[in-house]
C-alpha cells in the first residue's frame, strides 16, 4: 500500500470535508510506529495502548496549528515521547520512588509480561537497556531501534546533535558490555 | 544514515548482530491478536469523545479569536503586572492614637459639663443680684408702708386678748404709777 505524503494529509486535514480522512490517512500512517515507541518505553502493552490513544488525540487536537517548521513525523514522535516521559515521572511520583526504581519496576514488568515472548539474548537486550538513564535510553531507542537520524531525534527531543551521538555511543558501549558478559545465543 | 549507522557497529558487534537478526521483527515484544486493527478504531473513537467533550464543555456558546490568550493577558496586567499603588497610611495605624483620641473626647466633654454647671452659678448670681437691685431702688417709705400694712394685717387681735397682754406683763403698781 503507498504510503501518503505528509503534505497531503495536513492539505487534505486543513479542509474541514476532509479533515476525517485526512486523520485516518495519518492513523494509517504512524499508529504502529508510535505504538512501538511508546511500548518500547513503558514495557506495558496495557500502559502503552493508552498512551498511544492519549497521544493521537492531541495529534488531532493540535493538528492545525502545526506550522511546519519540523517533519510531521518528528513532530507527532515529540507528542508521543513527552506522554510517555510524563507518564514514567506520575509513575514515580505516585510510588514515590526514584527514576532507578522506575527502571526495576518496569524490569519486572517485562519479567512478568505475557506479552514479551523474546528470546535470551532479547530479553538480556531490554533489560540492559533499562539500566540506562531515562534520556539516554529513549535516545537509545530512537536510534537503535527505529533508525533515526541524529537530526531527526535532535527535533524530537530539542537536544544538539553532538549531545545525542555522545549519549547514543556511551549507552552502546554499555549494553555491549552487559551482553557480552553471558554468552550470545542465536 | 548508514554513516551513523557503521559510527557505532564496529564498536558493539553483539549489539550490531542482534539489530541485524531483529531487524524486521518486534525484538519479542507480542501485542493482542488483530490489535492493530481496533487501535484505529479505539482511537477515533476517543477523537470522537473529544469532540463531543470539547463543544460539550462550550454549550454552544464561542468566544472571539485569541479570547483567552488576550484574557490571561489582561489578568496578568491588572494582578502581577499591576503598576504599585501608593502606600495609604491608615489614620488609626497605631494604638496611641486611638488613645490619644479618647483623651482627648473625655477632656473635651468634661470641659463642657464644667462650663455648663458655671454658666448655671452664675445665672443665680444674677439673679440675686438683680433682685438686690430691685430693692435698691424701691423708695424707703414705701417700704416702711409695706411693712406697716403688713403687720396690721397679721395683727388684728380682740379688745379682751389686750387687756390680758397688760396684765400678763405688766405689774399693779406700774399700772398705777403710769396712770
Amino acid at each position: 500500500m503507498k504510503q501518503v505524503e505528509d503534505s497531503e494529509i495536513l492539505r487534505k486535514f486543513g479542509v474541514e470535508k476532509t479533515r476525517n480522512e485526512a486523520f485516518s490517512l495519518l492513523l494509517n500512517k504512524y499508529q504502529q510506529k508510535i505504538y512501538w515507541h511508546i511500548r518500547r518505553l513503558v514495557i506495558d502493552h496495557d500502559d502503552a495502548d493508552d498512551l498511544v490513544q492519549e497521544a493521537f488525540v492531541k495529534v488531532w487536537k493540535n493538528l492545525e496549528n502545526f506550522r511546519n517548521d519540523s517533519q510531521l513525523y518528528t513532530w507527532i514522535y515529540r507528542i508521543a515521547t513527552n506522554e510517555c516521559i510524563t507518564f514514567l515521572n506520575k509513575k514515580k511520583q505516585r510510588n514515590n520512588i526514584s527514576l532507578d526504581d522506575v527502571n526495576t519496576e518496569l524490569s519486572e514488568t517485562l519479567a512478568a509480561s505475557t506479552y514479551f515472548d523474546g528470546d535470551k539474548i532479547q530479553r538480556k537486550l531490554q533489560e540492559a537497556i533499562l539500566t540506562l538513564p531515562e534520556k539516554q535510553r529513549i535516545i537509545f531507542n530512537m536510534k537503535y531501534f527505529d533508525d533515526m537520524k541524529y537530526d531527526e531525534i535532535s527535533e524530537v527531543l530539542g537536544t544538539s546533535v553532538g549531545a545525542l551521538k555522545a549519549s547514543f555511543h556511551i549507552a552502546v558501549k554499555k549494553i555491549e558490555s552487559i551482553l557480552t558478559n553471558e554468552e550470545p545465543e542465536f | 544514515m548508514n554513516d551513523e549507522h557503521m559510527e557505532w557497529v564496529a564498536e558493539a558487534p553483539v549489539l550490531a548482530a542482534l539489530h541485524e537478526r531483529s531487524r524486521k521483527s518486534t525484538h519479542g515484544f507480542l501485542v493482542p491478536a488483530a490489535y492493530f486493527n481496533t487501535l484505529k478504531v479505539q482511537t477515533e473513537a476517543q477523537i470522537a469523545l473529544e469532540k463531543v467533550r470539547t463543544a460539550s464543555a462550550s454549550n454552544g456558546f464561542s468566544t472571539p479569536d485569541a479570547y483567552f490568550s488576550k484574557l490571561q493577558a489582561g489578568i496578568l496586567a491588572q494582578t502581577i503586572n499591576a503598576a504599585p499603588q501608593p502606600k495609604k497610611l491608615r489614620l488609626w495605624h497605631n494604638d496611641w492614637v486611638k488613645y490619644v483620641s479618647a483623651a482627648c473626647f473625655v477632656l473635651l466633654v468634661a470641659t463642657g459639663l464644667y462650663l455648663k454647671q458655671q454658666s448655671a452659678l452664675k445665672a443665680d448670681q444674677y439673679a440675686e443680684l438683680a433682685s438686690d437691685a430691685v430693692l435698691y431702688n424701691i423708695d424707703e417709705s414705701v417700704i416702711i408702708e409695706h411693712l406697716k400694712e403688713d403687720q396690721k394685717a397679721t395683727h388684728t387681735v380682740s379688745q379682751t386678748e389686750m387687756e390680758n397682754y397688760i396684765l400678763d406683763h405688766y405689774s399693779a403698781n406700774e399700772l398705777t404709777n403710769s396712770l
